[in-house]
């Protein structure tokens, strides 16, 4: 590779990493300026940090999607984990159909999804309520988690499941012992995605949330219709610390991104040498 | 006494029939290797055995009792992965004590024989150590370890040597053939190498497309295999087309494509395949009246033997030298080669 075109593939890299991080830095910074609507000239102030804790609508509605999609995640995670497990032991022909039929929802825009949900649930006599916002984003994060469940299974060497069994252990034993903290990455990553779907699912949410009720997407898409305060940034830039704060932990426990999302573990691969 | 009867064991995958019906036993104490070429159905036996797989017909006997439908858990018989299969998420004590805890041993009693066992793959002081830390050999002697703590019936080697390298591979043959004559613990070895199984074995099956080609004592079937494949597998034999045909003094004589060998066969006269290792060769660079002239087209040098590849007559052969000598021959000599009637193998052409 000549040394012009090196220097050329760098600053396009850095020009990648700009175009993904300055808007986060943007909001970061205005969430310290004191002019309504982000406008200029810049007065720097920390009032609305404070602001959000005491005044501001968003911190409850943060709270409330916080709470949803951990619900959310958690049962995605339960559910998807076992049809993960069911789907690996089957015959391979039918694993190939089922996963697909499993991934197709992914590619249905979340807009049609809402309204064919809000439908049906109109019809069962549901309606809006919690349950049914409930399933709809269950529903929605589902097949991320058995995707990256079952791609776990898929890499993971099985024959530690046979010593299992040949030294005294069961079924029901050998899944917890053994095949449970094999699949725990995938699990993790799962429920990550997971989260953040659901956190971010504001299509599902705006249709089905019961009347009155409104998620951190629901309440943000509000606000900006009647115009915002700057209480929005300095909730992103906290929110923002917390993910960050999250992923340096997991990979401190080990896990980097490469690992929970794709093959090549750090964890639980042996060197042979 | 008999240890393992295994009984006409058929098996068959998507109409395609692997096992065809294998039968062979093991006594108590007993170190029996399965040798064959990978696809041979060796290591399918080796699962129907421990309860991994079952089989479509035949019967698993362990110690006079029927085990063939028995659960796996529930078999009490060890094994050795050819990847290891340590639990990565354990250290080395967990995964060793991890079929006495199945069985509740007490704890205490558990870290004793964990040490115990320990001590005896020569790992004294590795309980705390994460198994992924560790060389391929230390995790072969972990994974033998914890199928040895449990006390087994049988012992289970699914190509444990494969994935070392050689120098190790050496130390681990002599090693584990150590450890399961201290233990006396009846031992099934499954192999695609043939050095391995001679010089581990008390007894060899050898495999070939689902069936027992041999079975014997290292030693017999390496000098008397009873077929061609049998020949060429235990140590590459140079396999020729001949005419075998009987002298007026009685003695046998195959003849070939230039070349004339003395043999002795109970075989009747007519087109035979003939075996002759290369090791059981004199080379002599004088012609005699018995010796076939050889010239050397190619001397390739392996260690402490060397190898020359020339033509007898048309026919292609394999000659093993030992490497002190390999100065003497060079490319494109004649030489004279003589080899003793009965390790001239001949057998039916097929």
């Amino acid at each position: 590779m000549s040394k012009g075109l090196k220097i050329f593939l760098k600053i396009w890299m850095f020009l990648g990493f700009a175009f993904l991080y300055i808007p986060i830095l943007v909001i970061i910074i205005m969430s310290f300026n004191g002019t309504a609507y982000g406008m200029f000239p810049f007065k720097f102030t920390l009032e609305w940090y404070p602001y959000l804790f005491t005044k501001s609508e968003l911190l409850p509605a943060a709270v409330l999607s916080l709470k949803f999609s951990l619900t959310v995640a958690v049962s995605a995670i339960i559910v998807g984990t076992m049809a993960a497990f069911g789907m690996q032991s089957m015959p391979e022909r039918f694993r190939k159909g089922l996963n697909s039929a499993f991934q197709l929802p992914i590619t249905i825009p979340w807009l049609v999804q809402g309204v064919s949900l809000l439908l049906i649930l109109n019809l069962l006599g549901i309606g809006r309520s919690y349950f049914g916002m409930f399933c709809g984003n269950v529903i929605c994060v589902l097949p991320y988690v058995v995707m990256l469940v079952l791609g776990r299974f898929a890499m993971a060497d099985r024959t530690p499941e046979a010593a299992a069994r040949l030294l005294g252990a069961g079924p029901v034993r050998v899944f917890f012992d053994i095949t449970f903290p094999m699949i725990v990455p995938g699990v993790l990553a799962g429920g990550m995605m997971a989260f953040i779907v659901c956190f971010n699912s504001f299509c599902i949410q705006y249709y089905l949330a019961p009347f009155g009720v409104r998620t951190l997407p629901v309440e943000v898409f509000t606000l900006i219709k009647t115009g915002y305060k700057a209480d929005l940034n300095a909730l992103a830039a906290l929110m923002i610390m917390i993910s960050l704060a999250v992923i340096l932990l997991l990979n401190r426990m080990g896990y980097s991104g490469t690992s929970l999302f794709a093959a090549g573990t750090k964890k639980g691969k042996m060197h042979h040498d | 006494m008999i240890k393992l009867d295994v009984k006409n064991i058929i098996k068959t995958y998507d109409g395609k029939e692997v096992l065809k019906g294998i039968s062979f036993e093991a006594k108590e104490g007993e170190f029996v290797s399965l040798l064959g070429p990978s696809g041979c159905g060796k290591s399918t036996m080796l699962r129907i055995i421990c309860g991994l797989e079952s089989p479509d017909s035949g019967n698993i006997i362990v110690s006079g009792k029927e085990i063939t439908s028995e659960k796996p858990e529930k078999r009490n018989i060890g094994m050795v992965f050819q990847n290891y299969a340590l639990f990565p998420s354990m250290n080395v004590a967990k995964n060793v004590g991890y079929g006495l805890k199945m069985q509740r041993v007490p704890k205490d009693e558990i870290a004793v024989r964990v040490s115990e066992t320990l001590n005896l793959v020569h790992l004294g002081g590795y309980e705390k150590r994460p198994v992924t830390r560790l060389s391929g050999g230390e995790q072969q002697r972990v994974a033998l370890a914890r199928a040895l703590v449990v006390k087994p019936d049988i012992l289970l080697l699914d190509e444990p040597l494969s994935a070392l390298d050689r120098k190790i591979r050496g130390e681990m043959q002599y090693e584990i053939r150590n450890i399961q004559q201290k233990v006396g613990i009846t031992t099934i070895f499954v192999t695609h190498d043939q050095e391995e199984a001679l010089t581990m074995s008390d007894k060899i099956i050898l495999m070939n497309g689902g069936k027992i080609e041999q079975t014997g004592r290292p030693w017999d079937i390496y000098n008397h295999p009873e077929s061609n494949f049998a020949a060429d597998f235990l140590g590459k034999a140079n396999l020729l087309h001949g005419e075998l045909q009987t002298a007026a003094d009685g003695t046998k004589v195959v003849s070939g494509r230039g070349w004339k060998f003395a043999a002795k066969t109970l075989l009747p006269d007519g087109a035979v395949q003939i075996a002759m290792r290369g090791e059981q060769f004199g080379i002599s660079l004088e012609s005699t009246e018995q010796a076939q002239a050889f010239i050397i087209r190619q001397k390739i040098f392996v260690g402490t033997t060397c190898k020359l590849l020339g033509t007898i007559g048309e026919d292609v052969l394999e000659v093993s030298a030992i490497s002190a000598d390999m100065e003497k021959f060079s490319i494109d000599d004649t030489v004279y080669l003589t080899i003793k009637p009965e390790n001239v193998l001949c057998y039916r052409e097929d």
